[in-house]
């Protein structure tokens, strides 16, 4: 009688497995992840200044936010840094990929040093753009002790500058990774074909132009839409090497919703600063991430 | 499993299209690349050890344009003469440092067991729940990775102050867990669904329970892959700053805060800084010597980061 009871009970929990190995992660995103989001678009509607509080106002704070210049600038200075991180880490990628898959020696070596930038914390290798940026003693300074007098790179200090100093640095930061996108990309093309296109008497940079590029598509695909979406979260970059100016310069939408909501005390608008970015990246990926999980099934 | 993403099959390997007319000048940029990529970790390393005029001077290679000298490591209390003397910022530092180890290794920890859960239920057994299936379900974990820090930042202040979890390691590592949970799960999906399920229905006809498969079978199996997962967490925690920024201020703060409140200072003492950016970083750039392939396999394979 015993053991019935004993094996009945075990195989009642042998079918509530699924759902207890499944539940806690669950409900622990459901609640903290989307509930907060929520959470803050219910925010983004009130007005909550430095404690959140639940005057309804409505889209109040948005039209307040759209009318903030800091707000625009800050959306221009994103249009310039995330066109120019795009586009430049892509190229760089793509030509090293493309570099590595020339059946290179030290391959091997060179792939992992290529991702130790973006495995380390920019707030930490920060300290050295720091140096490197800044007029008095780092690259500038190194030039005109080299003898090159007239050189001059004040980029960090310059308002109308300063912006490219923040693509520098993130381009430096994740080329390597991209690479890595492409050179899988590289490796899963059928060389079948391209033995083909030799016989014919294609040239090298035919072979790439019109064979292996096109056929990248994909890797270019995710290479644009996680490009997209780091650019868009970029907040440490900026901290770590000009929080934010000269003046408003290199003010970026994270940085704004930061200063915003946790040091102005204008939380309504900060959270809808947040609203509007969330809206923006879930445009770029969503689509993205379920074409890719639809392929996978 | 790095192996695997970067193979190029037989076939191909045998194949030897006509190169690029210039081998050097690709070798050249991709050296050079390489140094790009090394340079900042060099300056830091050498800087730690230089003086103020080594610094304006730009001198870079130690014993042959500058002497090293403690400096960098004296100012945080490590150098060789000062290790055994008392020292307030030594002991900041090994404060933050354990802070750091603590959080980025329980939540790691607790994410692999949660998310290794998780994903063995989506790779072996369809769910459904409401609408939604086993890519949907997937779906909902993953799309949790694009999201800006921003958005939840608020609720979570607000939360937090009213648990009186603000400044505690236990509210860090609870929201970092919550974080890297979805990367987890993701690789974790994989490297089970890559498990044939015959493996364990012979066991279960051995007479193992379900739990007993699990742990007998398949997690040997898939360690690896768990390793993978749990590496790519380390970096990831180790490295986030806008919520330790946030939610820390005195006990709890990691790592990453206090470099970046070092920055912030006026006249920043580089040989100091230096050291302390380098001793923030050595245990990464340890790791990092095995860290390819798991963080490619994180990262590469489920193509976000």
């Amino acid at each position: 009688m015993a053991a019935r009871a004993e094996a009945d009970l075990r195989t009642r929990l042998q079918n509530w497995i699924p759902k207890l190995v499944l539940s806690p992660s669950l409900a622990m995103i459901f609640v903290f992840v989307y509930g907060f989001i929520l959470f803050t678009l219910y925010l983004s509607f009130t007005d909550s200044r430095m404690l959140p509080s639940f005057g309804w106002v409505g889209l109040e704070n948005y039209s307040k936010l759209w009318r903030l210049s800091h707000w625009e600038i800050s959306l221009t200075n994103m249009g310039i840094f995330a066109g120019l991180y795009i586009v430049v880490c892509t190229v760089i990628g793509l030509m090293l990929a493309i570099f590595l898959d020339q059946k290179i020696r030290g391959e091997g070596v060179l792939r992992p040093l290529y991702l130790y930038p973006m495995a380390l914390s920019f707030i930490v290798t920060g300290t050295a753009w720091k140096w490197f940026l800044d007029p008095g003693i780092g690259l500038e300074n190194t030039m005109h002790l080299w003898g090159w007098e007239s050189f001059s790179f004040n980029w960090i200090k310059d308002r109308n500058y300063a912006i490219y100093c923040l693509v520098l640095a993130a381009v430096w930061q994740t080329s390597g990774f991209v690479m890595a996108m492409f050179l899988a990309g590289l490796r899963g093309i059928d060389n079948e074909i391209l033995k083909a296109a030799q016989m014919d008497g294609a040239s090298n940079w035919n072979l790439y132009r019109r064979i292996i590029i096109p056929q990248l598509r994909p890797a270019f695909l995710s290479a644009f839409v996680i490009l997209a979406h780091l650019a868009i979260k970029t907040f440490d970059l900026v901290i770590a090497l000009t929080g934010g100016g000269p003046g408003r310069a290199t003010e970026l939408p994270a940085t704004f919703m930061y200063s915003y909501t946790f040091t102005r005390n204008q939380m309504g608008i900060g959270a809808a600063s947040a609203v509007i970015m969330l809206m923006t990246i879930a445009a770029i990926m969503i689509p993205y991430l379920y074409a890719e999980l639809r392929e996978r099934k | 499993m790095n192996a695997q993403i970067f193979r190029d099959s037989d076939a191909d390997r045998a194949f030897r299209p006509r190169r690029f007319a210039g081998k050097f000048t690709i070798y050249a940029i991709l050296i050079l690349w390489a140094f790009i990529c090394l340079f900042p970790i060099y300056w830091t390393a050498t800087t730690s050890f230089k003086m103020a005029p080594d610094v304006m001077r730009g001198n870079m290679v130690p014993w042959w344009d500058f002497t090293p000298k403690w400096l960098g490591w004296r100012s945080l209390g490590l150098s060789p003469d000062t290790i055994g003397n008392e020292s307030t910022v030594r002991e900041e530092f090994l404060k933050r440092f354990w802070n750091s180890t603590i959080v980025s290794v329980s939540a790691s920890a607790l994410a692999l067991i949660l998310g290794s859960m998780a994903a063995y239920g989506l790779s072996r057994f369809s769910y459904r729940f409401g609408f939604m299936r086993n890519s949907d379900i997937s779906f909902f974990f993953l799309s949790q990775l694009i999201l800006p820090p921003v958005v939840l930042a608020l609720p979570l202040l607000v939360l937090y102050k009213s648990l009186d979890m603000l400044d505690t390691r236990i509210g860090l590592i609870l929201l970092y867990t919550l974080t890297v949970l979805p990367i987890v799960i993701w690789i974790m999906r994989d490297q089970f669904g890559s498990i044939p399920a015959e493996l364990e229905e012979a066991a279960l006809v051995d007479g193992l329970s379900i739990w007993g498969a699990f742990l007998t079978i398949v997690v040997p199996i898939a360690a690896p892959g768990m390793v993978a997962a749990f590496i790519l967490s380390l970096v990831l925690t180790w490295n986030e700053y806008f919520f330790a920024a946030l939610l820390t201020s005195s006990h709890a703060k990691t790592l990453p805060v206090m470099v970046a409140s070092q920055t912030g200072s006026q006249g920043i003492s580089w040989w100091s800084m230096a050291a302390l950016s380098f001793a923030a970083i050595l245990p990464l750039i340890v790791i990092g010597i095995a860290l390819e392939r798991y963080i490619i396999k994180g990262m590469a394979a489920g193509a976000v980061k």
